[in-house]
């Protein structure tokens, strides 16, 4: 579904990607994980074909993005996380919107609106900026698009809507689908990512599935001084350590992103040389 | 699915430009139609009781380009912000149907609106003189303007002014694209030098590249001897080629301005 074989962008002089290549499909919620600057809204930007690769080529849907055709853009929707709504009513900005997406579903629309408890009658000008966020959210979800980017997408939502929004989003994909989700509150969407991809320095840290990562890594807490010692990675907290080794004991255990994430850009060599 | 044009998308498009924009486009025209009204009050006093339709359609002149260029140089506005760009260049459409999308309302529906708020004031201005004139027909005079080809009134020139403001118009619209903040003020010191430029240098043509005696009047050449031999050239280009240049001059501008815009936001990137 994305295709990317060797991606080069450059701000002015500041490189930001250099040589990235990622390989994305249809049926996954990929979580798109990295340090602050280190591009993940660009590499959104590009694949929505908002920017152009300074050098390479991307493909997605069998497109070139930068052409930016009318085929390509109603099959994708992007949900940045600084966005633009217009001063109409919801039922207006439908009206608008929803012709451009031959696949838009009017009843979900509602559907979803109803589970965040957003009323329809509303007008977007007199709500507060999480409410506009679950009117988009909605409103992308109900496209149907084969490929739907998020940026943030938790961001200024409230922890019930949150739940929502997760509880929504695991009944939303399915085979012809990917979503790509880049994101900082790892918590919030740890349940939902089956693919992480940590980007660093401009290329591809750690790409895994979940049941890769849970299958041969082992998250937990330890007051065993050996065990710390000996784990891939280890951070104090003050309920013991927490700690990722290798999984020994086989099974698949609980995921847990924020220590994954932490092991893979501390201890990456450790970490990685357990997948190969 | 045609990936280029699509009549049924631009439709689309230009409803969704009309709910998304009504109030702005609204209050706009009601604005316009105070500030002509506003000037044809200062122009009511200062004619003293004698009044020419000659100024009105200078009036109307300078408001059209003076309008025209600030509402074309806002056709783009929306990529100079990162958000408002997103959520534009997002939309499944192709730049060639925004493109047209915004030509339509920024070039012909604000020119139609222009005229019809202008001839609206108009007609009231002129019917509230006629009513001045029949009350009292020594003091207050009415002069229409004189459309003949020969007159010496303003009317011999204004279709030139208007070929030149459909382009003028059209370079705002590529300004606006080029020039994301204070577009207005930029591309006008770029059209202040371009024409300035333009002026020097067919000046300094004509001065340098033809010889003593010779002078270029706009389309043909000509020279004149005086003293010991009366005598008096001109030299024109051949008929087709002649109205084939002048077609260009009046015409050519906006096309190339508008295709010019269609490549630039090809390019853009937010």
């Amino acid at each position: 579904m994305i295709d990317i074989p060797d991606l080069h962008f450059t701000y002015g002089s500041k490189k930001v990607f250099d040589g990235l290549s990622l390989s994305l499909q249809a049926g996954h919620i990929y979580g798109l994980l990295g340090k602050n600057g280190t591009g993940k809204s660009t590499l959104l930007r590009n694949i929505a074909g908002l920017l152009f690769p300074t050098h390479g080529q991307l493909a997605v849907l069998g497109h070139k993005p930068s052409k930016r055709q009318p085929a390509f853009l109603q099959d994708i929707f992007m949900v940045p996380e600084e966005f633009f709504l217009p001063n109409v009513s919801i039922k207006k900005f439908v009206l608008c919107n929803a012709p451009f997406y031959p696949a838009f579903d009017k009843g979900q629309f509602d559907t979803y609106l109803k589970e965040f408890d957003i009323p329809g009658s509303n007008t977007l000008q007199n709500m507060s900026y999480g409410q506009k966020k679950k009117v988009l959210i909605s409103f992308a979800l109900a496209c149907n698009t084969k490929l739907l980017l998020m940026d943030e997408p938790t961001n200024g939502l409230d922890i019930m809507s949150k739940s929502q929004f997760r509880k929504i989003m695991a009944g939303v994909l399915d085979e012809n689908k990917c979503i790509i989700i880049s994101t900082h509150q790892v918590k919030d969407l740890e349940s939902l990512i089956d693919r992480i991809t940590i980007i660093d320095d401009g290329k591809i840290l750690f790409d895994q599935t979940t049941e890769q990562i849970t299958f041969k890594l082992s998250f937990k807490m330890s007051f065993d001084s050996n065990e710390v010692k000996h784990a891939l990675y280890s951070e104090e907290s003050l309920s013991g350590s927490a700690i990722v080794t290798e999984n020994i004991e086989g099974g698949e255990g609980k995921l847990d992103l924020e220590l994954l994430y932490k092991a893979v850009v501390l201890k990456g060599k450790e970490i990685h040389a357990v997948f190969e | 699915m045609n990936s280029t044009f699509s009549f049924t998308r631009l439709l689309q498009l230009l409803r969704k430009q009309w709910i998304e924009n009504a109030r702005f486009y609204i209050l706009s025209a009601l604005a316009l139609i105070g500030l002509l009204g506003i000037v044809l009050v200062f122009w009511f006093n200062a004619s003293e009781n004698s009044f020419k339709e000659e100024s009105l359609y200078i009036i109307f002149t300078f408001g059209i380009y003076i309008a025209g260029g600030v509402f074309a140089s806002m056709s783009f506005s929306m990529l100079g912000e990162k958000e408002k760009g997103t959520y534009w260049l997002a939309i499944p459409a192709s730049h060639f149907e925004k493109l047209l999308c915004i030509l339509l309302y920024n070039v012909v529906f604000f020119t139609l609106v222009y005229c019809a708020c202008f001839l609206l004031l108009k007609n009231v201005a002129f019917t509230y003189i006629q009513n001045l004139i029949a009350t009292n027909p020594t003091k207050y005079h009415w002069r229409y303007m004189d459309w003949r080809e020969n007159s010496n009134d303003f009317s011999v020139v204004f279709s030139y002014f208007m070929y030149a403001f459909f382009a003028v118009q059209s370079f705002y619209v590529l300004g606006s694209i080029y020039f994301v903040r204070f577009s207005f003020v930029l591309t006008t010191v770029v059209v202040a030098v371009l024409i300035g430029g333009f002026m020097w240098y067919a000046i300094y043509l004509s001065k340098n590249m033809l010889p003593n005696n010779y002078r270029w009047n706009g389309n043909h050449v000509s020279t004149h001897i005086s003293d010991s031999g009366f005598q008096s050239s001109r030299y024109d280009l051949p008929g087709l080629l002649s109205q084939a240049f002048s077609f260009l001059i009046k015409f050519i501008w906006a096309p190339v301005f508008w295709i010019a815009t269609w490549y630039r936001l090809r390019e853009k990137q937010i």
